[in-house]
């Protein structure tokens, strides 16, 4: 009896839980490679998922989001390279910052307009980050790189006279990865949560029932923008590099081509996005780099026309097929 | 008081090359609805063909013209092959295109290769005139001709022919077309076509005023684009052109005046009329 | 205690005077209708008073409070409270999700960002009662927009009612009714209001008569009578423009 209740958590959360124990023994069956690709791919996650919050939960079509990510990324990066601030506890704290506080000055101006301009401005503004980011010109020029970028960044300085590993970075990540994707999917669970798919589904019957719409889409816009600057943090001690080419439409683009054949809507399905589309981009960047973003584009164009759930509620009803056990 | 003159002009001229992009990204999404990411690529795209043909040919007619007809074909291919299967699908159709500025983008540069390609002044356009004690290039003046030219044939057709009042309609209220009995579909095709023509041949005609364009430039043209359209208001040329030459003064002043804070003038133009006038100076209520 | 007040109100749509110089009270407890031809200006009067458009003059007065410029949130949660005439639901969402929604449109828990939503117990038991008073519990999980049009009808009106408001107002509740559905949601809405106060609109005359204890006639934007069921029925100026169109 208490087995039947149970057995449909428990199937619930099986392949979270199995991925889980994949992700935390990956080092010990698989080389450096690979762990540095996965510690790409949660990254990416993070940030795909954040993204998801305002594109599928809040139904708000953000084009520029990798900005926030950038901003994250280049903060603390600037800060380690140029004013020698090294303390982890420092630097990161700083790149959230930085990527919440544009968020806080983006969202106000975006969410003066609706949908179509709305995904024009967000667009634009991310543009406005690349500008920021590849301009050789001034201080700021000299502070980021310019077309350049920012190089050699170390792994994070968190004191204790520990240092890094790349094995242990991949943990460092995991970790970070696992609370803060906890913390998402608790929000997209809490009347908050709720809240903006109502929102989403019907700004005017939202209103009639006392919502504050604008409010709760600007919050939304912050969290997204917190994580994404989380995301953007880990990235640059990731890869030691952060060029603007990591920040404009076209890694903006890049997001969008995960959770599409994620799944929006799913926050997980940000996880598969970025696994396959990053896993993709590590085998076929082996034969011909050039040709990435044609592929890249071709897949894009090919998910959309023939399929725009992706991948992620497909395998929900896989799952629920599998698991079902007669009970509703 | 010569320079500022000059600035103005050359403001003028950049502004009329923006006119000739962005009218054709305007009309689309105030016509069809679509947010068309891939206009900016489609303008490079004209360029790049436009370039080869002259360094074949030796002529800049047919240049613009071939470089016109491509970006007018591969407007179509998108818009007939793509868009139209996701019809009223308005989000799927912005990230078809969105997916297209990377093939195109990646085609150019697998055709053409990273190097930027240098641009091109015909015979008769060369050398300056001399304009209160400095130099303004006579390419510079006939950009402007040319644009003013295609503006008013453009604003001719918009408020003088029976088209032009099909397609003002048709911004407001398709279904009441249709539901007149009029076929908008050629109209759509005819719309995206001539916008892509359009923008083809304008970069052909100005890529005298960026010196070289490169395979990556779309996107830069693509935001500029979408801006003209933002200040200026869409789906009318006068809005297209009032945004472009707003952008393209400003952003010639600011490049001469304020070096450092040039490329985000036009951003911070962008701003402040969203704050202040969201539906453009000249604008439709979206 | 007036519910509602509403002073010399106007609207016009570029030159088209929509509403002119409306003036009329609500007491507590009053169960109002709003009768008019096509066009008379009823459903815009709802959209000023609930606040998705501004007034071009007069005064509204929600329970003492001046709200003619007040955002449409902040009036719900004064009390005021809406159906539309067209279903407005939350389409993708279960009829469950659909209900709590509104039961915590008013209440501070909405902006909870960490427990669950399942952690408001209290919640899912309103939401129980009112979608057993419809025998929809049973429904619960399905997307709201499986269901049939009458059962969204009605799910339109609870959605309204979940927030117990002190002002309801209900636009043309049996809009595309049949005839027995109408007559199910009349039941339902009499059941229901109890002594809450009701201002609703609608062309069903059948529903006016009722439910309603007053009514107000509403000819091109203006209050050209006003006064119980049978006074109305028996005004000439009505019966001309309104009641008397069967030929």
């Amino acid at each position: 009896m208490l087995y039947k209740k149970y057995k449909r958590h428990v199937f619930r959360f099986a392949p979270v839980i199995i991925i889980g124990l994949l992700l935390t023994t990956l080092p010990t069956f698989t080389d450096l490679a690979i762990i540095g690709l996965f510690t790409k791919i949660l990254i990416f996650a993070l940030l795909v998922m954040s993204l998801d919050l305002l594109v599928g939960y809040t139904g708000l079509m953000a084009f520029g989001h990798a900005a926030f990510f950038g901003i994250g990324a280049y903060t603390t990066g600037i800060l380690i390279k140029h004013y020698d601030i090294l303390s982890f506890w420092l630097s990161a704290p700083a790149g959230v910052l930085m990527a919440v506080l544009a968020a806080c000055i983006f969202g106000v101006i975006a969410l003066r307009v609706s949908a179509i301009y709305f995904l024009l401005i967000t667009l634009a503004l991310g543009q406005l980050v690349f500008e920021l980011a590849n301009t050789s010109l001034g201080k700021l020029g000299a502070l980021t790189g310019g077309s350049d970028g920012l190089g050699g960044i170390p792994y994070p300085e968190i004191g204790f006279s520990f240092s890094f590993s790349p094995n242990s970075f991949y943990y460092f990540t995991w970790v970070t990865f696992i609370i803060c994707a906890l913390l998402l999917y608790w929000i997209t669970k809490s009347p908050f949560g709720y809240s903006l798919q109502g929102i989403r589904e019907s700004e005017v019957r939202a209103r009639a029932l006392g919502y504050n719409t604008w409010l709760y889409r600007y919050i939304a816009f912050i969290i997204a923008g917190l994580f994404s600057g989380i995301a953007g943090v880990l990235y640059v001690h990731y890869n030691g590099f952060i060029s603007p080419e990591g920040v404009g439409m076209g890694a903006s683009g890049l997001l969008w081509l995960m959770l599409i054949i994620g799944g929006s809507g799913t926050l997980w399905g940000g996880f598969i996005g970025s696994g396959i589309i990053l896993s993709l981009q590590y085998f076929i960047s082996g034969f011909t780099p050039q040709r990435w973003p044609l592929i890249l584009g071709v897949c894009f164009v090919g998910v959309i026309m023939s399929y725009r759930g992706g991948i992620m509620p497909q395998l929900n009803i896989l799952w629920k097929r599998i698991s079902h056990d007669g009970s509703p | 008081m010569e320079t500022v003159v000059i600035n103005l002009l050359n403001g003028i001229a950049y502004g009329m090359v923006l006119f000739l992009i962005a009218a054709g990204l305007s009309v689309i999404l105030g016509l069809m609805g679509i947010v068309h990411l891939a206009h900016g690529a489609i303008f490079i795209a004209g360029g790049f063909v436009g370039l080869t043909i002259v360094k074949g040919t030796g002529s800049f007619l047919l240049a613009v013209l071939v470089g016109a007809v491509t970006s007018g074909l591969v407007g179509l291919i998108i818009e007939r092959g793509f868009l139209r299967l996701l019809h009223k699908q308005e989000l799927e159709q912005v990230l078809v295109t969105f997916g297209f500025v990377y093939i195109i983008g990646n085609l150019i540069l697998w055709i053409w290769g990273a190097w930027p390609r240098a641009a091109f002044v015909p015979s008769y356009f060369a050398g300056s005139i001399a304009i209160m004690g400095s130099y303004f290039p006579i390419h510079r003046f006939a950009v402007i001709a040319i644009g003013a030219a295609i503006c008013l044939g453009l604003w001719w057709l918009q408020e003088k022919t029976r088209i032009g009042a099909i397609i003002r309609a048709g911004m407001d209220n398709a279904e009441m077309v249709s539901g007149l009995g009029i076929n908008l579909t050629p109209i759509n095709i005819g719309t995206f076509f001539l916008g892509s023509f359009i923008a083809g041949g304008g970069c052909v005609i100005g890529v005298q005023l960026f010196g070289s364009i490169a395979h990556n430039d779309g996107v830069n043209m693509l935001l500029t684009a979408i801006a003209v359209c933002i200040i200026g208001g869409v789906g009318s040329v006068q809005g297209a052109l009032v945004g472009a030459l707003l952008i393209g003064i400003i952003d010639n002043f600011g490049r001469v005046y304020f070096p450092v804070m040039a490329p985000w003038t036009m951003y911070l133009l962008l701003i402040l009329v969203l704050m202040v006038r969201p539906s453009g100076l000249l604008g439709r209520k979206l | 205690m007036e519910v509602l007040r509403v002073e010399h109100l106007s609207q016009s749509f570029g030159g088209l005077s929509v509403l002119e110089d409306i003036s009329f009270s609500i007491g507590a407890s009053e169960k109002v209708a709003l009768i008019g031809p096509n066009g008379a200006g009823k459903t815009t009067l709802f959209n000023v008073l609930t606040g998705f458009i501004p007034p071009k003059a007069g005064r509204i007065y929600l329970l003492g409070h001046d709200v003619t410029h007040m955002s449409s949130h902040r009036r719900i949660s004064l009390g005021l409270s809406r159906s539309f005439q067209i279903n407005t639901l939350f389409s993708h969402l279960s009829l469950l999700t659909n209900v709590l929604l509104a039961i915590q449109g008013v209440q501070a828990t909405r902006y909870q960002l960490i427990r669950p939503i399942t952690a408001y117990k209290g919640n899912f038991d309103k939401a129980r009662e009112l979608l057993e008073l419809v025998d929809l519990w049973g429904e619960r999980d399905s997307p709201v927009t499986a269901l049939s049009h009458g059962q969204q009808r009605q799910v339109e009106i609870i959605l309204a009612l979940a927030s117990k408001p002190r002002l309801l107002l209900l636009d043309e509740p049996s809009a595309g009714l049949t005839s027995g559905e109408s007559g199910n949601l009349v039941r339902m809405v009499r059941n229901l209001m109890g002594d809450s106060t009701v201002f609703f609109c609608a062309h069903d005359l059948d529903l006016v008569f009722s439910l309603a204890e007053r009514v107000v006639v509403l000819y091109y934007g203006q209050i050209v009578a006003q006064g119980t069921p049978e006074e109305i029925q028996n005004n000439p100026k009505v019966r001309e423009i309104y009641l008397g169109t069967e030929r």
